[in-house]
């Protein structure tokens, strides 16, 4: 990003409020906003409809009750927890980028922080719809939160279960707080460049800001213990999740290496849902100028490392259950190489640590159509490992007599791409409702 | 009365700021606006640390402890053993009692910050007043 | 700091003194100085490799503020030729591993004596190429890095799980690896202020080198008590009585106190002791709590190993001792093994910035 560029650009006069007159940046990232072409609009119908169709297919479920849903004993546990898992996993990238970047001080952070955001607020809505799917009388949702009942029973706060109640809504709360409070002075922007209603839309978003000393000093303070709060957060909400799973004494689950393991797997997969949501987004809203090739590259090293941890959790996990000498232990690693979902797992090894290693050439960390690729790649990669963890693991625990293979029905998978409608859709109305980078702080950056 | 000084660049405006404070004029007169922070105004008009640090850390410590009271009653008020766990089972608890803390911390600063910088402003979001992309000095009248 | 100057002959002559100091010990010492010679190398082996894995991943991440502190990590490198012949001489002392008497695939006499020795090689080649390249600036300085943080987590993971967890065979906890690389980041850290604050402080020029540095250790703080918790929950959770065993022989009587006082040092003491912005750049402040994380790591290694191992605390203390003088005087001798400086960098200098005359040129 040339910063003479921006600066040589200035068009507007002190004190004219009209809309259009701004720096070169604001015009450009604004421009994203203006009304959306023919092809914004069918992918909006298509991820709309998508979402519409899981929708109904959850009120089939819900009227003809769980039988229409492949999950049964043993397999008790089937692509709907593995849907929440890997949503939350998509939402850590999000605040990875935006708050550990930030305590880092990494100047690329500011290429995908927005969108960055975005995506984890709307992947922890994703992956909160899950659960209640999963609950089969989802009306009774409310059954999760402690509150006074009159038979006086309380919650077990000794079930990770709980745990996860806390840790997602409160990563909900937090990462939705931080996202509002990044775009604050963005939205008093945007009021400047709008008119009519959606002025007044933008006026009280931004909640009068104006930009006075006073402001950015609490401003820059809060964001700070925003970051510093949501670092261990982050680190915590996947660690609660892993250990919906360890808690147990199921060979393949109960491990101590999982909440690092899952940490690193769902900041590896939010990297790769970030690299696949921008360059689109970036040739679309043409934003070549302000998210760099080198920021590209850096963001692909984070993919790199995070590939890296998985597979060392990978090879830690396989060569101790072969040096533990337990039965149960090789059984089912036995088990998951040569049993049922094999090719699974062949997938997951292939896409989660063998492809990323390619990343370790620099051109190709340079290439978006390779990156774009990989990064769906790693998606898919990402999806099969917590297919594996979960449905292999329960397919052989406990009991031979009583074990049995899972396979999801139409209404399990119809339900599951209607979250990613879900989200896209989200996403996709966050690209035209929202600024989508941070004007403020390229600003900040380019002087 | 009032004065109003709008710059275009950020050093014009900084020089014109220490010239302001250099000529005596009392620094809670001024007030500065900014499209983004400078780092430069908070050397020249020095000023007291955030006070957003001080509902952070309340609220975290609110949450770790309401997180701990709040596990322990209930299990005390109806003693049931689950899982095979002790009552009071302070490692699952912690669970509870850290994410309220980063709860009510991120809540609290968030009031702490709207609360110091007075927002949400209603005067502001009425009035057609914009954010603009300028550098502005406003020196406020002698209170009389 | 210490008046110990070394050049590379003095430094061999030093190393082969030590180690025909452990050697006799060894042989005179009978029960107990096994179990000393495994915990001297499980603490310093991690600092050593943990003060060169701590600038390839700065370096990798271009994190500015190591750049003072950069040379006296990289100077303790050749320490890690010495520990792979130190290794040596556990060989006669194998019998405090209970598999030796019935050994197998991979828990062997003459396996792990081999690849534990051939890793420490390794790490110690690696590491002096990377120790090279990056003072000269060189341009494979990242792939060296790359590489040699390859070499240091398997190294670190074998360390945990060869020397430390198959003393307590058939527990198995998948986390140890990473526990003792993260605790080998977390004691080089704590070096890192130890040599800012003795002998890098002028060089540094401002404070924000020490801040950096407090922080870094203020948030190794948060991840050491996470990774601590991640295990200790899993096992707490589970209640095998495989696992638990591991725990219950660690935080209860006899060793109750001790295992308090390790949480304390590793964790609660540098948490709220970072906490205040102000506290950060206090010289003395940072400087007590770093010693508190070395000591807190000593007393934890010390704890993994003495449920199970006959341990001499007389033995110890010499063998802390010569090794921390080693170390120490190590960093403090300028050039010792590295390529002389190109010009005009951040780099500190001891010689010049503390005053102190050359040994050689």
């Amino acid at each position: 990003m040339s910063p003479d560029g921006i600066r040589s650009s200035h068009s507007s006069t002190p004190g004219s409020g009209a809309p259009g007159s701004g720096s070169q940046v604001e015009v450009d990232v604004l421009a994203a906003m203006r009304k959306p072409g023919a092809l914004y609009w069918f992918l909006l119908l298509v991820c709309g409809s998508l979402f519409m169709v899981g929708m109904a297919l959850w009120a089939y479920q819900m009227t003809r009750g769980m039988g229409v849903a492949g999950i049964t004993h043993p397999v008790g546990w089937g692509v709907y927890i593995t849907n929440f898992v890997f949503w939350v996993g998509i939402a850590h990238s999000g605040t990875l980028i935006s708050a550990v970047l930030f305590l880092f001080r990494a100047g690329f952070r500011r290429s995908f922080n927005r969108s960055a955001e975005a995506m984890t607020v709307f992947a922890v809505m994703t992956a909160g719809l899950f659960p209640l799917i999963h609950l089969g009388r989802s009306w009774y949702f409310f059954w999760l939160f402690p509150y006074p009942t009159q038979r006086l029973l309380w919650t077990n706060f000794k079930s990770p279960l709980m745990w996860d109640v806390f840790a997602v809504s409160t990563y909900f709360t937090v990462s939705a707080v931080f996202f509002f409070i990044g775009m604050v002075p963005d939205l008093a922007i945007v009021k400047r460049f709008s008119s009519g209603v959606r002025k007044w839309f933008y006026s009280a978003l931004s909640l009068g800001w104006k930009g006075s000393q006073v402001q950015w000093k609490h401003y820059n303070q809060l964001y700070m213990f925003l970051a510093s709060f949501a670092t261990p957060l982050v680190v915590s909400v996947h660690s609660v999740v892993s250990w919906d799973f360890a808690m147990s004494i199921v060979p393949g689950w109960h491990t101590t290496i999982f909440a690092p393991y899952f940490v690193a797997g769902a900041i590896f997969s939010g990297t790769a849902m970030v690299i696949t949501l921008v360059v689109p987004m970036r040739r679309i809203l043409k934003l070549e100028r302000y998210i760099t090739i080198d920021h590209f590259e850096s963001i692909a090293k984070i993919l790199l490392f995070t590939s890296l941890i998985v597979t060392y959790a990978y090879i830690v996990e396989y060569g101790l259950a072969f040096y533990s000498g337990s039965v149960y232990e090789i059984g089912i690693f036995k088990y998951r190489t040569f049993g049922h979902y094999r090719f699974y797992y062949y997938g997951m090894l292939l896409f989660n640590a063998l492809v990323p290693m390619t990343l370790f050439v620099r051109s190709l960390r340079r290439n978006l159509p390779y990156l774009f690729i990989l990064s769906i790649l790693v998606n898919i990669g990402m999806y099969l490992e917590r297919f594996v963890i979960i449905v292999s693991s329960l397919a052989k625990e406990y009991s031979p007599y009583a074990w049995g293979t899972y396979k999801p029905t139409m209404v399990e998978v119809g339900i599951t791409l209607g979250s990613f409608g879900f989200f896209f859709t989200m996403f996709l109305l966050f690209t035209k409702l929202l600024p989508v980078l941070s004007v403020t702080e390229i600003k900040e950056e380019s002087h | 009365m009032s004065e109003r000084f709008v710059f275009e660049r950020k050093e014009e405006f900084l020089e014109k700021l220490r010239e302001i404070v250099r000529s005596g004029v009392p620094e809670k007169r001024i007030t500065v606006l900014s499209p983004y922070p400078v780092h430069e105004v908070d050397e020249i008009l020095p000023s007291a640390p955030s006070g957003v640090r001080v509902f952070a850390l309340l609220g975290a410590v609110a949450g770790l402890v309401t997180g701990f009271v709040f596990t322990i009653y209930t299990v005390k008020v109806w003693p049931l053993i689950s899982g095979g766990k002790p009552l009071v089972s302070i490692p699952a608890f912690l669970i509870i009692a850290f994410e309220l803390a980063i709860l009510f911390g991120s809540l609290l600063s968030f009031i702490g910050f709207l609360h110091f910088s007075r927002l949400p402003d209603v005067n502001r979001i009425v009035s057609s007043e914009e954010f603009e992309n300028m550098f502005e000095i406003r020196i406020e009248a002698e209170e009389r | 700091m210490l008046l110990v100057r070394l050049n590379p002959t003095r430094l061999i002559l030093a190393c082969i003194l030590i180690g025909a100091l452990v050697a006799i010990i060894g042989s005179l010492g009978g029960s107990g100085s096994g179990g000393a010679l495994l915990l001297s190398l499980v603490f310093w082996v991690s600092v050593v490799e943990g003060c060169v894995a701590l600038v390839a991943g700065a370096e990798l991440s271009n994190a500015k503020w190591i750049l003072p502190l950069k040379r006296g990590l990289l100077s303790v490198y050749p320490l890690l030729l010495f520990f792979a012949f130190l290794f040596l001489l556990i060989w006669p002392q194998m019998d405090l591993y209970s598999w030796t008497k019935e050994p197998g695939l991979w828990l062997n006499k003459g396996f792990f004596v081999t690849r534990s020795f051939v890793l420490l090689l390794l790490a110690f080649f690696v590491a002096r190429m990377f120790a090279r390249e990056s003072l000269a600036g060189g341009s494979k300085k990242n792939l060296f890095a790359v590489i040699y943080l390859l070499v240091f987590v398997t190294s670190q993971s074998l360390i945990a799980f060869d020397w430390i967890m198959s003393l307590e065979q058939p527990w198995f906890s998948t986390l140890f690896g990473g526990y003792f690389f993260v605790e080998a980041f977390y004691a080089a850290i704590a070096i890192s202020i130890i040599i800012y604050i003795f002998y890098a402080r002028k060089a540094a020029g401002s404070e924000e080198t020490l801040r950096d540095a407090a922080k870094m250790l203020f948030g190794f703080s948060l991840l050491w008590a996470g990774l601590f918790y991640a295990q200790y929950l899993v096992i707490w959770y589970g209640h095998l009585p495989e696992e638990t065993g591991y725990l219950i022989k660690r935080i209860f009587p006899p060793y109750a106190f001790i295992s308090k006082v390790i949480l304390a040092l590793l964790f609660i003491l540098p948490f709220i002791g970072l906490l205040s912005r102000k506290l950060k750049t206090v010289p003395v402040v940072t400087g007590v709590l770093s010693l508190c994380v070395l000591v807190g790591i000593f007393l934890e290694r010390f704890l993994f190993i003495v449920p199970v191992v006959e341990m001499n605390i007389a033995i110890i203390v010499v063998e802390f001792l010569a090794l921390a003088i080693l170390f120490f005087a190590t960093i403090g001798s300028e050039d010792l093994l590295l390529p002389a400086l190109p010009d005009g960098g951040a780099v500190w200098r001891p010689a010049k910035s503390s005053g102190m005359p050359k040994l050689h040129n």
